[in-house]
């Protein structure tokens, strides 16, 4: 157990890598660095947007995620942690799932048009140089869901 | 006969550190504290559970399927895909937590409960934070020893300082607790915010990441320094000074004041609630037992 906190390249652990399957499998491997070695230090936002068939483009917001502000707040821990993953640069499986229903959503309201696409919007706070003190949101999309037989 | 002779002290020395008696009260009360733990983390899933766990959820089942069903293990693989499974998991684990606070068939109710958090992880790894995974383990190491006689419905008496139990009951969750240090540390020392002491004021800005804003007064670059450093520190006396008896209590206090802080301002208020409750088997049983019998003397 002590082997599976050490650094990758270490030999214990890849002993232990190389029984990864049953590891993982049994909930007994975890990758534990909190905060570190870079700690968060970005303000993100994230949003979806539905773009239809016609052309036009409907925003939808996630439960769990209020506005405090300017600034968007997790409900929890757990809430915390998905807003991560859905604005990773690296993870699709997540985004594409979380997009899935919001299509499902969507489609349940009596306004709902034909959906062609599901972008995830992130948007970076960023201090203009000219007022250090004003923050605005830059971004756009960075994740695009097709809507299949749309 | 010189190998033979050296086996030997090698075994003596195995058994006396892993077989010892030592009271048993320490690993009661981490059975207690991991009991209530469990239960707040099981509140928080099923208030969350339509939209973390649920079929038609976030992360839907047949999303599950496709990603982790194969790789973990679930026992919602095996049931139906309904809601009703999920259900029942949840609400399973919140009957084998309260199990384990009350100390009733311990060993039995931890191996299920770390059954039903796999599942249940399992099925949206996504949403799962290092308390979790904590957790997990400790019901882990639950499983494998007593710890129910004990702070405990099943026992005659609240605290019985005859009781005892192997030495290896407590070694294992202070080793497994000092490598979550030790791997902190290691990390944190190859990031240069946490070298040149930002760290914290980055952390503590993100307002995702934060419950209570830090107040304004103590928002600056100093106190920042003082934060950052004093967290490596104690990070760093909690796998090397905490074996040192004249550290050990102001290392203990010093971690316990952390955590709590970082609860307070902080969003991974789990991961806090369960690392404090780890600790708890590094205070010396019998400074435990004075302590209940002074509570117990005060009422």
């Amino acid at each position: 157990m002590l082997f599976w906190d050490l650094p990758k390249t270490s030999f214990f652990k890849k002993i232990i890598t190389s029984q990864n399957k049953f590891i993982y499998r049994f909930g007994l491997a975890y990758e534990f660095s909190l905060f570190s070695p870079v700690p968060v230090s970005q303000n993100f936002l994230f949003s979806f947007e539905i773009e239809n068939v016609n052309g036009s483009v409907v925003l939808f917001d996630l439960n769990g995620y209020s506005m405090k502000g300017s600034y968007q707040h997790s409900k929890n821990v757990r809430y915390a942690k998905l807003h991560h993953h859905y604005l990773s640069a690296t993870e699709t499986f997540s985004k594409k799932s979380i997009c899935c229903y919001v299509l499902q959503e969507y489609l349940k309201g009596p306004s709902a048009e034909v959906p062609k696409y599901i972008h995830i919007m992130r948007y970076c706070q960023k201090a203009p140089k000219s007022s250090p003190d004003k923050w605005s949101w830059r971004g756009g999309r960075i994740y695009t869901y097709t809507v299949p037989h749309s | 006969m010189l190998l033979l002779f050296n086996l030997e002290d090698l075994l003596k020395f195995w058994d006396t550190l892993l077989f010892s008696e030592v009271p048993a009260i320490n690993i009661c009360l981490f059975r207690c504290l991991t009991g209530v733990v469990l239960f707040i983390d099981t509140l928080m899933w099923i208030k969350d559970r339509r939209w973390l766990l649920y079929v038609d959820g976030w992360f839907a089942y047949e999303d599950f399927k496709v990603g982790f069903s194969k790789h973990r293990l679930s026992l919602l693989k095996y049931l139906p895909p309904n809601n009703r499974s999920v259900n029942l998991l949840l609400y399973g684990q919140l009957v084998l937590s309260m199990f384990l606070i009350l100390g009733l068939f311990s060993q039995l109710a931890a191996f299920l409960c770390y059954i039903t958090m796999l599942s249940i992880h399992s099925r949206n790894p996504y949403s799962c934070n290092s308390g979790d995974i904590i957790l997990r383990f400790f019901c882990v190491f639950l499983s494998l020893v007593p710890s129910g006689q004990q702070i405990s419905l099943a026992s005659s008496s609240f605290i019985d300082i005859n009781l005892t139990s192997w030495q290896f009951s407590l070694i294992m969750v202070q080793l497994f607790m000092i490598t979550i240090y030790f791997k902190n540390i290691y990390y944190k020392s190859q990031g240069k915010l946490w070298r040149d002491g930002s760290a914290t004021q980055k952390v503590l800005n993100v307002r995702n990441w934060t419950d209570i804003a830090l107040p304004k007064f103590l928002d600056n670059r100093p106190f920042h320094k003082v934060l950052t450093y004093t967290t490596l520190l104690l990070e760093g006396a909690m796998f090397s000074l905490i074996w040192i008896d004249e550290f050990r209590y102001p290392v203990l206090i010093g971690t316990i004041l952390l955590h709590l802080g970082m609860a307070i301002f902080m969003k991974v208020k789990l991961f806090q609630m369960t690392m404090i409750t780890g600790l708890v088997v590094f205070i010396k049983p019998v400074d435990l037992i004075h302590f209940f019998q002074y509570i117990s003397h005060v009422r």
